[in-house]
C-alpha cells in the first residue's frame, strides 16, 4: 500500500502543474459534468431505445451497425467540437493581461502551459470515450461491426480530436480582441463541428467498405502510415505554433515553429518521394501538386509571420545565439527576428519551388491523358505565381515599414501587406477601367499587381516576370537593412559581467548609490552571472 | 538580496511611461512606491516581476540581471497584482497548491509549503470555497498567499489594500511587518499614504515615469524637514502672535520662527506648514492666505517668507488672546529641551508644545503635481 502511495505521489509530483490544474477545474466544471451526462443520457436512450424498438429483421441485417455509427457520430461531436471548443474558450479566458502573466511569474514555460491544456484535454476526450466505449463494444451483440474495426475507426476519432484540440487551443492562443476572438472561435467550433459530422459519415462509409480490407497490402499500410505521420506532425507543428503565440516577445518564439516548420517540409516531401520511389504506378500528381500547395502555403504564412517581427535582436536573444561563427550562421534563419523570417522563407521558398518543379519533370513520363497533365500544369503553375505576389507584397510592406512607415509597429506588418494588396489591387483595377472602359480585364498591363488576375492566365510569363523581379527587387532592397542586423548577430558580443555599474541618472538620496563596483564574492551563489547557465530552449 | 533598478526606460508609442529610474532596496526593508495614477508605479512593478520588459535599462537582483536570467529570477520575486485574476472551478487550496507546483515544489515541502501561506494568511477555514465566490478581501489574501507561496526573497505588491475594508487593511499590514521580520525585501504601492508610512522603511515616489525622490523614510522626511531643521508648533497664552514670534527670534536656539493662523488652539498643528517643495516655500499650505507682497511690509518689521506671514490673533472664550508660531530649531532633541526650558523661564504660558511629525503624505503632496501623462 506505502509502495503504491509513493508510485502515485512521484507521479503527481511530475505531472504537469496545468493539466493537474485542468483536470481539476474540469471535473468541478458544469459544463464537462452536462457534457458527460448528456452523453451517458444519449447513450443510454440510443442503446435501449434502438434495442427496444428495433425488429428482428433490422437486427438481422446489422442494426447494431446504425447504432454504433450513431454512438460515434455523439462521441466525435464531443470530443471533436465540444472539448477543443472548451479548451479554446479556456485558453482565451486565460490569456488576458493578468492570468497568463501569472503563469509566468512561475517556472513554468509556454510549452508546458500549451501542453499541459492540450493533455488535460486529451485526459477529458479519454474519459468521454472510456464512457462511451462499452455501449460501443456492445453493438457488437446486435450483429454489430467486428470489434477490431470498431476500435480502429475510434482510434482514428481519438486523433483527429487531438490535432482539432491543438487547432483550437492555437486559436486560443491568438492575441486579439473580444470580437474577432469570438468570431474566429465561432467560425473554429463550426468547422470543427463538421469536421465530427464529415468524419463521422466518413467513419460509416469506411466501417462498410471493411476497415480491415483497406488496411490491408503493403500500399495502404505505407499510405495510412504516410498520414499519420503527416497528422502527428502537424499537431507537432501547432503546438510550436501556440507556444509562439504565448511566449515573451522577447523570448526566441519563432526558433520551435521554425524548425519544425522545416522538418514538416522535409518529412512530407519524403513521404511524397518515397510514394513515387516505391510505388510509382500508385503515383499521383494530384500528391506532388498538394506538397507543392501546402509547403509554398507554409513558407508565405511564415514569410507574413517574419514580417511582422521586431527589427532587432533583444538581449536574451543574442545570448541564446551559439557560440561557433558557423553554427551562428546556420541558426540565423532559426532566430525570431524579422531578418531571420526573411531568410528562412527565402531559403525555404527556393527549396520548394525547385523541388516540386523537378518532381513535375519526373512524373511528366507517368502521364498519358493529356487533360489531366495540362490541369495540373496550369494549376502548379498558378501555385508558384500566388507565391511569387505575397514574397513580393510582403518584402514591399516590410521594406515600407522600415523606410516611410516607421512608426507602424512591427508587429502589424501583416496588416500593411494587406492593405498594400487591396490599394495596388484596387488601384489596378481602376487604372485598367479607365484606359479600357468596359474590357479592362483585357488591360493585362494594368493587371500585373493583381495575383488573382494574374493565376487566371493561360499565358502568364508577363506575370511570372513581373513578381518574380518584384519579390527578388524587394528582397535586394531589405537586405540592407538586414545586413545590419545580420552584422549584429554574427559579431555583438555580449558583455561577461550584467552586474557591471551604470552611471545614475535619476537623483538618489541618501544611502542607496548605484555606482558600486560589485566585490568578487557577491552576486548569486558566488558566481558572477555569466557562469550561469542559459536556457537555450527560451520557450517562456 | 539585493534588488537594483537601474536606468530603466518603458516605452508604449510616443508615450514614455517609465523615464530612466533607478532605485534600490533590499531585504528587510518595505519600500512604498507612491505616485499619481498614470505615474508609471504598475509598469515597473510588472517590468520587476518579469512580466514586461523595459525599452532600456535594467534590474538587477543581488547582481543578476532580470532582463537576461528572468527564469533565474522568478523563483526569488513574489508578484501580488492589484486584482486577483478570474479563476473558475478551482478551489482556494487547490488555486496555491497549483502555483505550489508551477514554482516546481515537490511532495511533502509543497504540501508544507501551501499548509504554511493558508495558515499564515488565515485562509485555512475557506480552504475549499471556489475562488469565484471570495470576496474582495479574500481574494486579496488569496493573492497574497500564491505571491508567497515558494517564500519568495523579494515581494512586489501592487496596490495591496484597494478595495479592503479597515479590519483587512490592519491585518495586511501585520502580515507585512512579518514578512519584514522574515527579511523579504518588500516594494509595495498603495494610494493610502498614511498606512504606507506605518509600515514602510523607504518609499520611491515616481511621477510621469521619473523618480522625484528616493530614499528611507528617514531621509525623505529629513529633506522636507527643510535640511534637517526640527519644526516645532508652539502656542502661548496671553501673547498676540506678532509679538510671540518677536521674542521667538530674538532666542539664541530660534533659527526660524513664523506665525501661524490657528481656528482654535486645538488644531493648531493641523493648519500648520502646509508642505514643502524643498525650497523653503510652502506649496501645499492649508492656510489659505497668500503671502503678502514685499512691498507691503511695513518698515523695521520682520520680513517673514512663507505664506504664513498673516498674523493670527485668536480670541479664547475666555478673553484670552492666544498666539500661535511655528519654529524651526536643531534637531538634538536636548535643543528642544532648552528651548522648552527657555520659554517657560521667560514666563510664557505655553499651551502646547507640538514638534511637527512629517509623514509620506506630506512628502509626496509636496512633490508631485498630480501631472498625468
Amino acid at each position: 500500500m506505502r509502495f503504491a502511495s509513493s508510485i502515485i505521489s512521484w507521479f503527481d509530483d511530475r505531472m504537469n502543474p496545468i493539466v493537474v490544474k485542468e483536470l481539476r477545474q474540469g471535473v468541478q466544471s458544469r459544463f464537462v459534468v452536462s457534457i458527460v451526462n448528456l452523453l451517458i443520457v444519449a447513450l443510454v436512450v440510443i442503446s435501449a431505445g434502438a434495442v427496444m424498438t428495433m425488429h428482428e429483421h433490422e437486427m438481422d441485417r446489422g442494426g447494431g451497425r446504425d447504432i454504433f455509427c450513431v454512438l460515434q457520430g455523439a462521441l466525435f461531436i464531443a470530443t471533436m467540437s465540444l472539448l477543443p471548443g472548451y479548451a479554446m474558450f479556456r485558453l482565451r479566458n486565460e490569456r488576458g493581461a493578468i492570468n497568463v502573466d501569472l503563469y509566468f511569474i512561475t517556472t513554468l514555460t509556454a510549452r508546458k502551459l500549451v501542453r499541459g491544456k492540450f493533455f488535460a484535454t486529451m485526459s477529458l476526450a479519454t474519459m468521454l470515450y472510456s464512457v462511451c466505449l462499452p455501449f460501443m463494444l456492445f453493438t457488437y451483440m446486435l450483429k454489430g461491426y467486428d470489434i477490431p474495426s470498431m476500435l480502429t475507426t475510434m482510434a482514428i476519432g481519438f486523433i483527429v480530436s487531438a490535432a482539432t484540440t491543438m487547432i483550437a487551443l492555437v486559436i486560443g492562443a491568438v492575441t486579439s480582441g473580444r470580437i474577432l476572438g469570438l468570431i474566429v472561435a465561432a467560425i473554429a467550433f463550426l468547422m470543427s463541428f463538421y469536421v465530427s459530422i464529415g468524419l463521422s459519415v466518413g467513419m460509416a462509409v469506411f466501417l462498410h467498405e471493411g476497415v480491415l480490407e483497406i488496411f490491408h497490402g503493403t500500399h495502404s499500410l505505407y499510405f495510412s502510415g504516410s498520414i499519420l505521420v503527416v497528422v502527428l506532425l502537424s499537431i507537432r507543428l501547432a503546438e510550436a505554433m501556440a507556444v509562439g503565440l504565448v511566449s515573451a516577445p522577447s523570448s526566441n518564439r519563432t526558433l520551435d515553429f521554425r524548425i519544425w516548420s522545416t522538418i514538416f517540409l522535409v518529412v512530407t516531401g519524403c513521404v511524397i518521394a518515397g510514394i513515387f520511389y516505391f510505388f510509382s504506378t500508385f503515383v499521383d500528381r494530384e500528391l506532388i501538386f498538394l506538397w507543392a500547395l501546402i509547403a509554398t502555403q507554409m513558407v508565405v504564412f511564415v514569410m507574413v509571420v517574419g514580417i511582422s517581427e521586431p527589427e532587432g535582436y533583444s538581449t536574451r536573444l543574442l545570448r541564446q545565439r551559439p557560440k561557433s561563427g558557423l553554427f551562428r550562421l546556420l541558426s540565423l534563419p532559426y532566430m525570431a527576428g524579422v531578418t531571420g523570417g526573411i531568410f528562412w522563407a527565402a531559403l525555404h521558398v527556393v527549396a520548394v519551388i525547385l523541388l516540386s518543379s523537378l518532381a513535375f519533370e519526373l512524373s511528366r513520363s507517368h502521364y498519358t491523358s493529356h487533360h489531366y497533365y495540362y490541369s495540373f500544369e496550369r494549376d502548379y503553375n498558378g501555385l508558384i505565381l500566388w507565391t511569387y505576389y505575397m514574397f513580393a507584397y510582403g518584402l514591399t510592406a516590410r521594406l515600407l515599414m522600415r523606410t516611410v512607415l516607421k512608426r507602424i509597429p512591427a508587429k502589424f506588418g501583416w496588416g500593411v501587406m494587406l492593405l498594400l494588396m487591396a490599394v495596388l489591387i484596387l488601384l489596378s483595377i481602376l487604372i485598367s477601367f479607365l484606359v479600357l472602359p468596359g474590357r479592362f480585364y483585357d488591360s493585362h498591363e494594368w493587371m500585373l499587381f493583381n495575383p488573382f488576375v494574374a493565376i487566371d492566365q493561360s499565358d502568364p510569363d508577363a506575370y511570372y516576370f513581373f513578381s518574380l523581379a518584384w519579390a527578388i527587387a524587394a528582397l535586394a532592397l531589405n537586405m540592407i537593412y538586414d545586413m545590419k542586423n545580420f552584422i549584429v548577430y554574427m559579431t555583438t558580443e555580449m558583455p561577461v559581467d550584467d552586474s557591471a555599474p551604470a552611471p545614475v541618472v535619476a537623483p538618489i538620496i541618501g544611502p542607496p548609490v548605484v555606482n558600486r563596483q560589485p566585490s568578487a564574492d557577491e552576486g548569486f551563489g558566488n558566481s558572477s552571472p555569466a557562469s550561469i547557465p542559459i536556457d537555450p530552449g527560451g520557450t517562456d | 538580496m539585493h534588488v537594483e533598478v537601474r536606468n530603466l526606460v518603458r516605452r508604449f508609442g510616443r508615450t514614455t511611461a517609465v523615464d530612466c529610474i533607478n532605485f534600490e532596496f533590499q531585504s528587510g526593508d518595505i519600500y512604498g512606491f507612491v505616485g499619481p495614477n498614470g505615474a508609471g508605479k504598475t509598469t515597473t512593478m510588472r517590468i520587476m516581476a518579469t512580466l514586461d520588459e523595459p525599452c532600456e535599462g535594467d534590474i538587477f537582483i543581488d547582481g543578476v540581471s532580470l532582463i537576461n536570467y528572468p527564469e533565474k529570477v522568478r523563483r526569488w520575486i513574489g508578484f501580488m497584482p492589484d486584482s486577483l485574476p478570474a479563476h473558475n472551478d478551482i478551489s482556494v487550496a487547490e488555486y496555491i497548491d497549483f502555483f505550489a507546483r508551477a514554482y516546481g515544489l515537490r511532495g511533502a515541502r509543497r504540501r508544507k509549503a501551501v499548509e504554511g501561506v493558508l495558515d499564515f494568511t488565515n485562509l485555512q477555514g475557506i480552504r475549499w470555497k471556489m475562488l469565484s465566490s471570495l470576496s474582495k478581501g479574500m481574494k486579496q489574501r488569496v493573492s497574497l498567499a500564491r505571491s508567497i507561496v515558494h517564500d519568495p526573497s523579494v515581494l512586489i505588491m501592487d496596490e495591496p489594500a484597494a478595495g479592503l475594508d479597515p479590519r483587512a487593511r490592519v491585518e495586511l499590514r501585520e502580515l507585512l511587518k512579518i514578512l519584514r521580520q522574515q527579511g523579504k525585501a518588500v516594494l509595495i504601492s498603495s494610494h493610502i499614504l498614511t498606512e504606507l508610512s506605518e509600515i514602510c522603511t523607504g518609499a520611491v515616489i515616481i511621477e510621469q515615469g521619473k523618480i522625484l525622490r528616493a530614499g528611507s523614510v528617514t531621509e525623505l522626511v529629513q529633506v522636507e524637514h527643510h535640511d534637517g531643521r526640527r519644526e516645532i508648533t508652539v502656542v502661548a497664552l496671553d501673547i498676540d502672535s506678532q509679538s510671540f514670534v518677536r521674542q521667538l527670534l530674538e532666542m539664541p536656539l530660534v533659527e526660524e520662527a513664523f506665525p501661524v493662523e490657528i481656528e482654535d488652539v486645538g488644531v493648531s498643528s493641523a493648519t500648520g506648514w502646509g508642505g514643502s517643495n524643498g525650497n523653503g516655500n510652502g506649496s501645499s499650505g492649508q492656510s489659505g492666505v497668500d503671502q503678502p507682497p514685499m512691498s507691503d511690509v511695513p518698515e523695521g518689521e520682520q520680513v517673514l517668507p512663507a505664506k504664513e506671514a498673516v498674523i493670527a490673533e485668536v480670541v479664547s472664550p475666555e478673553g484670552m488672546t492666544v498666539g500661535a508660531a511655528h519654529v524651526r530649531i536643531d534637531p538634538d532633541p536636548s535643543v528642544s529641551a532648552s528651548f522648552l526650558k527657555m520659554l517657560i523661564e521667560r514666563g510664557i504660558r505655553i499651551v502646547e508644545f507640538t514638534p511637527r511629525h512629517v509623514d509620506l503624505e506630506d512628502v509626496f503632496m509636496s512633490l508631485t503635481q498630480g501631472n498625468v501623462q
